[in-house]
């Protein structure tokens, strides 16, 4: 059976191959510069804009005038906010009514609609990590991207907050109090990101992880669980979140239950828990280190199956070793 | 020169630079800053540094900033903490629409342990040893009472704390040209090391534990090389990937407290123990556990994302395939020499490597991604989407047969044992659909169909569905709101629990028990989040988390899991000089299990009497955690443009419970008839954080900032309450471990105050 699902691979890859191949050649003509763009059709310039605006001055590579595909190299502001002479004309009390002006405003508050202004993003902005953004959880949710950007911001990738984790606990909050959690991933401290597990813009992965699965995501930086190891726990290599909650948990090393329970929602095997939870005479108001056999205090089933992501011993078994 | 003032100097004496030395086009601009930072009670608990580094000394951050309008061209330098544990550092350049270069240098310390007072001394190499003083002493004990005493002595001889640590170093460097558009080139390299030693456990038989720490020096590379084309009507890419980790310690090796001399006896998995005045206390010399292997990882993906097609349609097409290898000499069964192996073949030293049935372990996975979707936008007010993604985890190792293997490294177990590779395929198919009923209004429903293929355990096929809605509303001022629901139905098919174990091993499993991964579920989800700006000075927002899984057809295992969340924050600026900000969250979990105590051969046994579903020696646990989380900001313009104050506070403090029962058994009817025992208090967890901080604008360009930080957490945990290094049952008797303390949570309280310069140029 797994050398008919081989040579299926083998024809998927070939399959695919081939057709981007042909897409190439289809699609080569929209190499055409299309940018061209009548002077007539209202610009004002950005030192127009700049006079009012200056503290909304492009920088880094938004800003970078040598690049003819970023919005500096082209038309500047109105690369993105359209033409502005009518906006102009009416500050300078040329003109009475100001028709474009909403249509101008393409912050988080604007009431241009939300695909209108992803579109301007997504003119320039569809590909590498953002190439899947259509069809993405946040695009179908109706998230625009300057909930999250502004081509005006001076933080990193001009996110709206210094910290990704300040932005995205805007909406999730579940994961801005998972954290705080005694047990937590290098977060709070700055040593991680959110973007160093998820893309925001899209992934194939569930929950946006930016790999495959979100095992392969955990082995990029736990590469020593990865094995495949002699003996394996089935359910490690089928994800990592069977057992661990990768945002913080109130239990030590994520998990998302302590053991010995988290362990026993899958195994009650024979003499395991044998007299776990009992009372032996006497013990009543001692410590767990008096009522508890081994199994059941400080690191519980770790106690002895160390190795429970994997073995590589061929005593290794049930995963003593 | 302390190297702590290295790169500070080096950047201060960059400041210096005369900016004559730029052209017109050219912009050198930056900030550094130089502190200090005192700290008190850092070494409370291994958790208050746990990932960061807090020790007194001096403090540094660089930012540097060059930009050359006329060329295009770039560069900034950052650096943070330099020289401190923590520190990290970034280099990036390049040229606007052209190349861009990245070279970063980071550390992340992980502590573990302060305290772990260990009786093992480190030989190097993954051995530990303990005196031959303690293991002699402790060999030749006369009752468990007198090895409690005799531990304790080892304890208190040769135990020394162990500063238990890693510290992570990671290089990264990535390449990107991208002026041959539309074709753009990626390559990103990393290599880390991550060095020191880890809290583990080892055991030499049932019912014993040794605590040890394990040595760790890993060296992980990775590599990817990315080439992509991209159109406004095609996107077209292409990505190799590889990550090889390297283990320099292959085993920890470690010595039996107990015995000197490796000996071995039918019953040695118990020992230590005394029966009728004598010390049994056969066994291994030392033990070893195998550490994590050399690995190799690398594979392929191609991306094809076709645009506009008709109805503004958009197709995406994704390839991926990868090698999980990894090959490393066995290890033998056994360090014990006194351990005979038995096969068809004939009696073997179990210690000798060369009496395995292979030299190496050769396994291998290979792994398939492939994944359709399509984007559609038909009509102005419905946008479809149709996914489709087929993984396959396939584990090629070849099935390896053991004529048995050594148990704790203190007794032959006869087999034969056949190793089970487990391989699974996942497919999901959906289907979403997006409504905009107005301006404002956005409605969804989805269909999610998930198939589950595995190999080797219990469940040969799962299938799954989910239906979801969602309602997204949102006004340009007031309102923004968020609302989905999803349910979903798992069927678990056939559970054949004696799957996963060998042809001729007998279970150990009780047969009705279901692994909550692979049982059959019913679950709702559901996600509220309601954001009200009344005006531009406040903004209000709410938020309502709820899930509930329900494992009907599972009689052992977890039977369902429960919690909500109910959040909220608000944010207040009523003056351009006060920002204030403040949250709430309030979650609980619930769950529960069943389970059955019981030992081959007792009443409770399924495979000695049909018991069903019921016995008076299966237990319930319900298990409750309540967690409160508080968060307050405030940010306050003391003097215009001058002197600033900012105040930041967190607060959470999680309760959990657990709460058993069991049938009440007649005794001599039931051996197992018991009555379990409740934790009102599981663990509790109290966690505060101030940060006041003030910053003086003392000229246009120099800032000076004065702060404190406060930290204190508390722990109880009911594992740990109680700790002893040599826990006795309560008749004074040995209770069979040995803990170092290393995995202890301590409480801590840490006061730390810190001061900087920052100077922009």
């Amino acid at each position: 059976m797994r050398e008919s699902q081989m040579s299926a691979k083998g024809m998927w890859m070939g399959g695919l191959a081939l057709l981007f191949a042909s897409l190439l050649s289809l699609t080569s003509g929209a190499l055409a510069d299309d940018k061209a763009v009548d002077a007539s059709q209202g610009y004002a310039g950005d030192e127009s804009c700049l006079e009012c605006h200056a503290a909304q001055a492009l920088n880094g590579p938004h800003g970078a005038t040598t690049d003819t595909r970023s919005p500096a190299g082209q038309r500047s502001c109105e690369s993105c906010h359209g033409p502005a002479a009518d906006h102009v004309k009416v500050q300078q009390n040329e003109a009475e009514s100001d028709p474009t002006l909403e249509a101008l405003r393409i912050g988080p508050k604007s009431s241009v609609s939300v695909e209108k202004r992803n579109a301007i993003c997504v003119e320039c902005h569809a590909n590498g990590g953002t190439a899947l953004w259509d069809g993405s959880v946040h695009q179908m949710r109706d998230v625009s991207c300057v909930d999250c950007h502004s081509p005006h911001s001076k933080f990193p990738d001009y996110l709206r907050t210094a910290r990704q984790e300040e932005l995205c606990s805007t909406c999730h909050k579940d994961t801005k109090v998972e954290i705080q959690r005694v047990s937590h991933h290098p977060i709070r401290e700055g040593k991680m990101e959110c973007s160093d597990c998820h893309n925001a813009h899209g992934a194939v992965a569930d929950k946006m992880v930016s790999a495959n699965t979100a095992n392969e995501k955990c082995f990029e930086c736990h590469a020593e669980m990865r094995g495949p190891f002699v003996w394996d726990h089935a359910p490690v290599q089928e994800n990592c979140l069977t057992c661990h909650t990768p945002h913080g948990s109130t239990h030590e090393k994520l998990l998302t239950q302590k053991g010995p329970f988290l362990c026993q929602s899958c195994h009650a095997n024979a003499g395991h828990p044998g007299s776990l939870y009992a009372l032996p005479n006497g013990s009543a108001g001692q410590s767990p280190y008096v009522r508890l056999p081994s199994m059941g205090f400080y690191n519980a089933c770790m106690n002895c199956h160390t190795s429970v992501h994997g073995s590589n011993s061929p005593s290794g078994k049930s995963l003593l070793r | 020169m302390n190297k702590q003032l290295v790169l500070p100097l080096t950047f201060g004496l960059m400041m210096l630079v005369p900016s004559a030395v730029w052209s017109e086009d050219e912009k050198f601009s930056g900030e550094a800053s130089l502190g200090a930072l005192l700290s008190s009670g850092r070494k409370d608990s291994a958790k208050a540094e746990e990932f960061r580094d807090l020790s007194p000394g001096a403090t540094s951050d660089v930012r540097v900033r060059y930009g050359n309008a006329e060329e295009g061209d770039y560069a900034s330098f950052t650096a943070e903490n330099a020289s401190r544990k923590d520190q990290k550092a970034e280099l990036t350049g390049g040229n606007y629409g052209n190349y861009r270069v990245e070279m970063s240098y980071s550390q992340i310390p992980h502590r573990y342990s302060y305290r772990g007072a260990s009786i093992y001394a480190d030989e190097g190499a993954g051995a530990l040893s303990v005196s031959d003083a303690s293991q002699a002493q402790l060999g030749a004990a006369a009752n468990s009472a007198d090895l409690v005493q005799r531990l304790n002595q080892a304890v208190a001889a040769d135990a020394e704390d162990r500063d238990l640590k890693t510290l992570r170093k990671t290089g990264k460097l990535k390449f990107e040209y991208s002026r041959w558009q539309p074709f753009r080139f990626e390559v990103d390299l990393s290599s880390e090391s991550r060095e020191g030693h880890r809290p583990t456990m080892g055991t030499f038989g049932f019912g014993n534990a040794v605590e040890l720490f394990a040595p760790v020096n890993y060296n992980t590379t990775q590599l990817r090389f990315t080439g992509d084309y991209s159109t406004k009507s095609l996107y077209l890419a292409g990505s190799y990937y590889l990550s090889a980790f390297q283990n320099e310690v292959d085993s920890l090796t470690y010595e039996n407290p107990f015995r000197l001399s490796d000996s071995t006896v039918a019953g040695a998995v118990s020992h230590p123990r005394f029966l009728n005045g004598s010390f049994l206390n056969d066994g291994a010399a030392r033990g070893v556990q195998a550490l994590p292997p050399d690995s190799l990882f690398h594979g392929g993906s191609l991306t094809a994302v076709v645009r506009q097609l008709p109805w503004k349609s958009q197709l995406t097409l994704l390839g991926s395939l990868g090698w999980m290898l990894q090959d490393n000499p066995y290890l033998p069964y056994t360090s014990n020499r006194a351990v005979i192996g038995t096969s068809g073949a004939g009696d073997f030293l179990a210690a000798d490597a060369a009496s395995l049935p292979a030299e190496g372990t050769d396994t291998s996975v290979s792994t398939a991604l492939y994944s359709i979707g399509v984007t559609s936008h038909p009509l102005s007010w419905l946008d479809a989407t149709a996914k489709y993604r087929y993984y396959d985890y396939d584990n090629t190792t070849d099935q390896v047969t053991f004529p048995g293997y050594v148990i704790a490294d203190a007794a032959w177990s006869s087999g034969p044992i056949t190793t089970n590779p487990a391989s699974y395929t996942k497919q999901n198919a959906g289907l979403s659909l997006g409504a905009r009923v107005n301006s404002d209004t956005r409605l969804g429903v989805s269909y999610g169909y998930t198939n589950t293929h595995r190999e080797n355990r219990e469940v040969a096929r799962q299938a799954e569905n989910v239906l979801g809605a969602s309602v997204d509303y949102r006004t340009s001022e007031l309102l923004n709101l968020r609302a989905s629901y999803e349910k979903s139905y798992r069927d678990a098919g056939n559970y054949q629990f004696g799957r996963p174990y060998g042809d001729g091993e007998t279970p150990s499993q009780l047969p009705l028990l279901r692994k909550y991964d692979e049982a059959s579920r019913t679950m709702d989800a559901v996600r509220l989040l309601a954001t009200v700006t009344p005006n531009d000075d406040l903004d209000l927002t709410a938020s309502v988390l709820y899930s509930n899984s329900n494992y009907d057809e599972s009689a052992f295992g977890l039977l369902d899991d429960r919690s909500y969340q109910l959040a909220g924050d608000a944010g207040y600026s009523p003056a351009k000089w006060l920002s204030l900000k403040a949250s709430y969250s309030y979650e609980h979990h619930q769950g529960s299990q069943a389970a059955r105590q019981w030992v081959t051969g007792s009443l409770g046994d399924p495979y000695l009497v049909d018991t069903g579903g019921f016995s008076t020696s299966n237990w319930t646990a319900d298990s409750e955690d309540k967690i409160h989380t508080i968060g307050a900001s405030a940010t306050v313009t003391l003097i215009a443009k001058k002197l600033f104050f900012d105040l930041n506070y967190a607060y959470i403090m999680a309760d959990g419970s657990l709460k058993f029962d069991s049938p009440l058994g007649v005794e001599g009817e039931d051996s197992n008839a018991f009555v379990p025992r409740s934790y009102g208090d599981v663990d509790s967890s109290r966690g505060h954080r101030v940060n006041p901080a003030v910053r003086y604008r003392v000229t246009k360009e120099g800032t000076i900032s004065l702060g404190y930080l406060w930290e204190r957490y508390s722990f109880d945990d009911f594992q740990q309450s109680g700790f002893s290094p040599v826990p006795t049952n309560s008749d004074g008797s040995f209770q069979g471990t040995l803990l170092s303390g290393a995995s202890l949570l301590e409480d801590y309280e840490v006061s730390m105050f810190y001061a900087s310069y920052r100077c922009r140029f």
